[in-house]
């Protein structure tokens, strides 16, 4: 199926950002932003998802631990209690280095699964070889008064704006 | 205006400087670096084979010297794979601009050397199936594993510090790995681009996803720097053996680790830069910080060195003495001496800016720390073990040709691993090395 986009892309971010404001002030919407780099001034004003990566991390991190302990807790008192030279079987001491590392192993494997588990659809080829150009993109929200004056706007120095059909 | 266009052809030029070496041909060092790994793999599989089919009789151990060369190259091989770790995520978090030209390099460092030290305790246990042993899963008489065993905890530490090292590489390569899919590779490679890159979409909302699993990563492998070669040097500071037992060893072996694996990543660096021609990207002020970082944990080596020797003498434990006396007089003083070299005064020389300034004389600095930091483990193994607490014990050890070839083969197989990734993916982080042009610019 043939699908329309409208994108403002460009190499230099400080002309992107401009050219951003400039369609936002005419008070045009834009769907989403594609960068080569991560540039945090975007991420802290615009489209402010929250992502639970932290979150996971967090209550993973403590599943871990608790998991450590449960298991050596349960094989030294419970499965296979072993007198190793008089120690107590519930040596808490000596089940902290493995609480530690299960914590952490837990938290980082969580986190990374939700990290690689948000896949979303392809993105057009168009902005994927804007993206490889180091070009930053914006696609905005189709509107027949923005296509009329695409090409008054394409005339700006500092931005392009291109309406791009491709295949959905 | 003109300003701005400049960092767009810089960008172009990065992306170009850095991708080459993956489009061109390959150059005759990188054949003849991948010759030499592969002999040394050859010897590898060599010692593998007599010490699976032999037994671990081929070696030169005896009773008295239950460990020698393979825990030796075990600590050795871990230390080198701390500093990968130690620039990616401490310096991340201290945001530390000098680590983009390097951070990629020194990562992949860390798991190829992972990679190697694992081979030493594996075929250590004689039988390799042994190694499920160490699994925490009960076995057929419902026997499981000792948690109370520094042994075991270097199990847990390592493989997870192998995880953790491995999600952050591979997350770091991402969006590199999306800029080369629709790069000038082959389209085979760049299929394989193409998935591994999972998608990546390079959205804002992809960036600070991406951002904030950097920095906690980061922030759960700094621990683990810390605890990995705290947990390895509990191997030996756990035991009662004189010269092992002793509690300055955790942050002794952290300091040793960085200092040699630092060296390392020096070593691999000046190497990379030359062949690769990446003058521009790993640049003197790289070799010159690292270097400072070198200096700095050589120091700390240094008193640790010398605070172990005074705690001999300062106890008045005559075995204690005794150790200290024949490590610097005994049939191995002389590598205890040549260890003294390398890792005390050999660093001491990067006080002056224009040592730390100089390639070669950085390069040649680097391969006799990574000597001496070797000997360090050899020592600590060696001579603590050979003449213990009854003379009627005492022996000499010596390498069969069979552990000279174990070790030479994890070297074989560490260049062609680092080889094959420099022909595979790009050894610096572009989309990093541009974030911080941009903010150098502002």
């Amino acid at each position: 199926m043939k699908n329309k986009i409208l994108i403002l892309h460009s190499g230099n971010e400080k002309e992107f950002i401009e050219g951003i404001e400039f369609i936002e002030n005419l008070g045009f919407k834009i769907n989403q932003f594609y960068s080569p780099i991560p540039i945090n001034r975007f991420q802290n004003n615009r489209l402010h998802k929250k992502t639970i990566i932290p979150a996971v991390g967090l209550i993973f991190g403590i599943l871990g631990a608790i998991g450590g302990f449960t298991l050596q807790y349960w094989v030294n008192t419970v499965a296979y209690p072993l007198n190793f030279g008089g120690k107590p079987l519930l040596a808490l001491p000596s089940f902290i280095p493995v609480i530690f590392e299960c914590a952490l192993l837990s938290s980082a494997v969580a986190m990374s699964i939700v990290f690689f588990a948000k896949r979303k659809k392809k993105n057009p080829v168009v902005i994927d070889n804007l993206l490889s150009k180091d070009e930053f993109v914006a696609v905005l929200k189709r509107n027949s008064e923005m296509e009329k004056n695409v090409d008054v706007w394409a005339k700006q120095e500092s931005f392009k704006l291109n309406v791009i059909v491709y295949d959905d | 205006m003109a300003k701005g266009k400049n960092i767009e052809s810089r960008n172009v030029q990065i992306t170009d400087e850095v991708c080459r070496p993956l489009y061109g041909r390959t150059s005759k060092s990188w054949f003849l670096g991948f010759s030499f790994g592969i002999v040394g793999i050859l010897f590898g599989v060599y010692g593998i084979y007599c010490t699976l089919f032999k037994g671990i009789g081929t070696w030169g151990l005896d009773r008295t010297i239950g460990w020698g060369w393979a825990i030796t190259n075990f600590v050795w091989w871990i230390g080198i794979g701390h500093a990968g770790t130690f620039i990616s995520a401490i310096l991340l978090l201290f945001r530390q601009k000098w680590r983009t030209g390097i951070n990629r390099a020194a990562e992949t460092m860390t798991i190829f050397a992972i990679i190697c030290a694992s081979i030493f305790p594996i075929i250590h246990m004689g039988r390799i199936a042994f190694a499920f042993y160490t699994i925490p899963y009960p076995n057929t008489r419902n026997l499981w594993v000792n948690f109370n065993s520094p042994l075991l905890w270097d199990v847990f530490a390592i493989l997870t510090y192998f995880i953790v090292s491995l999600i952050f590489w591979y997350i770091g390569m991402i969006p590199d790995l999306a800029v080369l899919r629709e790069g000038k590779a082959r389209k085979f490679k760049r299929k394989i681009y193409s998935l591994l890159s999972l998608g990546w979409q390079g959205t804002i909302f992809d960036w600070k996803r991406y951002d904030k699993i950097m920095i906690l990563l980061a922030s759960i492998a700094t621990p683990l720097v810390i605890s990995v070669h705290s947990i390895v040097s509990m191997d030996f500071a756990t035991s009662i053996i004189p010269g092992w037992h002793s509690t300055i060893f955790p942050p002794y072996f952290v300091a040793g680790a960085i200092f040699s694996g630092f060296a390392m990543v020096q070593t691999l660096m000046i190497i990379t830069r030359k062949v690769l021609n990446l003058e521009r990207h790993i640049t003197v002020k790289h070799i010159n910080s690292m270097n400072k970082i070198i200096l700095l944990m050589g120091s700390i080596v240094a008193f640790a060195y010398f605070i172990e020797i005074f705690f001999a003498f300062f106890s008045g434990n005559e075995f204690e003495e005794f150790m200290f006396l024949n490590r610097a007089t005994g049939p191995y003083a002389i590598w205890f001496w040549i260890m003294m070299f390398c890792n005390i005064i050999i660093p001491q020389f990067l006080w002056f800016k224009k040592i730390r300034t100089n390639i070669a004389v950085t390069f040649v600095f680097s391969i006799l720390i990574n000597f001496g930091m070797w000997l360090e483990r050899f020592t600590i193994v060696t001579t603590s073990l050979h003449r213990d607490f009854m003379p009627s014990n005492w022996t000499i050890y010596k390498p069969t040709f069979v552990e000279v070839s174990l070790f030479i083969g994890s070297i074989g197989l560490f260049i062609t691993l680092y080889l094959v990734f420099l022909r595979l993916f790009p050894i610096i982080s572009f989309s990093e090395i541009k974030h911080q042009n941009l903010e150098n610019e502002e």
